[in-house]
């Protein structure tokens, strides 16, 4: 596995298939983060930035190779739907540091430090949004990367749209999961935030897994 | 050597829409067997592959292969970019559980022995298809695994580096490497031990013609300008110069005992001349 998310890892960084999307990722977020404030609020912006992003950099570490090449890896590794995987768990760490990144940012650029809230609350809220919104991009992104969509203009589309959507509607399942984080532990209590976020993994495992099971069924 | 197959299909089949690309495929292949499956194009050699190697599903009957590592080389190799022969090479060392200290000097003698040039500096997405070729073939030959898929090796290698390989393929049998290959037409490959045809979607054994005992093979070469002569004629039990409209006037055809053929190629390539094509000698006191 750890052979594999380095030859993925290289793969990514030669290519510079990476470059936009976390590039975006920083501007966007470093936009925010120059105006200050609260960590919580700036911390759940940018884990709402970190879920395109994600998508993103996961069709690109998905269509960064021919597939002769994807066959030869699977070959070599034990079979595709485990290959697959390790590329998935490849973009969702790639999504992570980004994360641990972001929320060191927000609670450096907290002039409270993240204090108002609490320092552990803020910590632990922050953490959740943002492994949420990882885990999110990895199955949005899954979805929309080839075979299951084999084209490339046809899969950024859908994934442009469906992120879109996502972000911009205000009862999206993220949105209301965010929202309900962000307020955890301080305006409400953790048991109301913790139920919709643990439908939101179960709803992310679901696709991630019924994705894996049409790659398997659908593989070339 | 294990004394289970490593790789059986029972009733193995694949329908594309309305369509079936084969079907009913009994296949047992043990640890050292070369197996060869000829076809022509489109009659699902490639999906077949596929589909033995675990890469694509079937949609009918039975596959079981052994967990050990094994390999492949596809049809059409498109390399990634931006990466040396090299460091692709090293990566996928990695993913079979070779360390960079081991897989490194291996991938530069398997790059050499195939004629690959600059593999530190060159870039894969630069090389010419048969160069291309060479290194996914490298990959394959890494390190050792228990069964490799072959899908038209050949395919884009000139007659010299086909000999190569061929040896590449031997000692990889020698050590108890299962091969499934493919070709339009084996010919240019080693001569398997079991060999199918896949045809309207059945695949079938073909019965291969003897040769009368101790035949051995006969070999096309054609001299280069620094080509010696002295080796060969001592090392072959007859020489024969061509004269037809068909064959170059230049190739020059020896027959070798059937024991002596990979050295007596090698002699042939070291002394400057080039493979043009090897086939099983036509039997003492009759032509074919």
């Amino acid at each position: 596995m750890i052979a594999l998310a380095r030859y993925v890892l290289a793969r990514c960084l030669v290519s510079q298939r990476w470059v936009p999307p976390i590039v975006l990722f920083a501007l966007t977020v470093g936009v925010f983060y120059s105006a200050g404030g609260d960590a919580i609020g700036t911390g759940s912006i940018a884990a709402l930035i970190l879920f395109p992003a994600t998508t993103w950099v996961t069709i690109s570490a998905l269509h960064v190779d021919d597939i002769s090449q994807i066959t030869i890896v699977a070959v070599s590794h034990g079979s595709m739907v485990r290959a697959r995987i390790a590329t998935l768990l490849t973009s969702f760490g790639c999504a992570c540091f980004l994360a641990v990144l972001s929320v060191g940012s927000a609670i450096a650029t907290d002039p409270a430090h993240g204090a108002a809230g609490g320092v552990v609350t803020t910590l632990a809220g922050l953490l959740l949004i943002n492994g949420l919104s990882a885990l999110s991009g990895v199955a949005l992104g899954q979805a929309c990367a080839r075979p299951l969509i084999p084209r490339a203009g046809l899969s950024w589309t859908l994934a442009v749209g469906l992120t879109i959507g996502l972000i911009a509607i205000p009862k999206s399942p993220l949105i209301l999961v965010l929202a309900a984080l962000s307020g955890a532990g301080r305006t409400a209590p953790w048991s109301e935030a913790l139920p919709p976020a643990g439908l939101l993994v179960v709803g992310d495992v679901l696709l991630l897994g019924l994705a894996l099971w049409a790659y398997h069924r659908r593989s070339p | 050597m294990s004394n289970e197959p490593v790789l059986t299909t029972v009733g193995l089949g694949k329908r594309l829409g309305r369509r079936d690309v084969f079907s009913a495929v009994d296949l047992v292949v043990w640890p050292g067997q070369v197996v060869g499956i000829s076809g022509g194009n489109g009659s699902g050699k490639s999906t077949l592959m596929r589909v033995l190697s675990g890469t694509a599903s079937a949609t009918a009957g039975v596959l079981r292969t052994t967990t050990a590592p094994k390999a492949i080389v596809p049809e059409r190799f498109v390399p990634p970019d931006h990466m040396t022969p090299l460091s692709y090479l090293v990566h996928m060392g990695r993913l079979r559980g070779q360390r960079r200290a081991h897989t490194e000097p291996r991938a530069l003698a398997l790059l050499d022995e195939l004629g690959v040039a600059n593999p530190r500096s060159s870039m894969l997405d630069e090389l010419s298809k048969g160069n291309a070729q060479k290194v996914a073939i490298a990959q394959a030959f890494l390190s050792p695994v228990s069964l490799c898929f072959l899908d038209e090796p050949n395919t884009g290698l000139d007659d010299d580096t086909t000999v190569v390989v061929n040896a590449m393929i031997e000692r990889a049998v020698a050590s108890g490497t299962a091969v499934i290959l493919t070709e339009h037409e084996l010919t240019r490959t080693i001569r398997p031990d079991v060999q199918y045809r896949l045809q309207d979607a059945r695949l079938t054994e073909v019965i291969p013609e003897r040769a009368a005992p101790n035949d051995g093979a006969r070999i096309a070469l054609r001299p280069s300008g620094r080509a010696s002569w002295d080796r060969l004629r001592a090392a072959a039990t007859s020489v024969t110069l061509h004269r037809d409209e068909d064959v170059h006037d230049d190739d020059v055809s020896f027959t070798v005992d059937d024991g002596r053929v990979d050295e007596f190629l090698r002699m042939a390539l070291d002394d400057g001349w080039s493979v043009r094509d090897v086939d099983t000698a036509p039997p003492r006191g009759g032509g074919r």
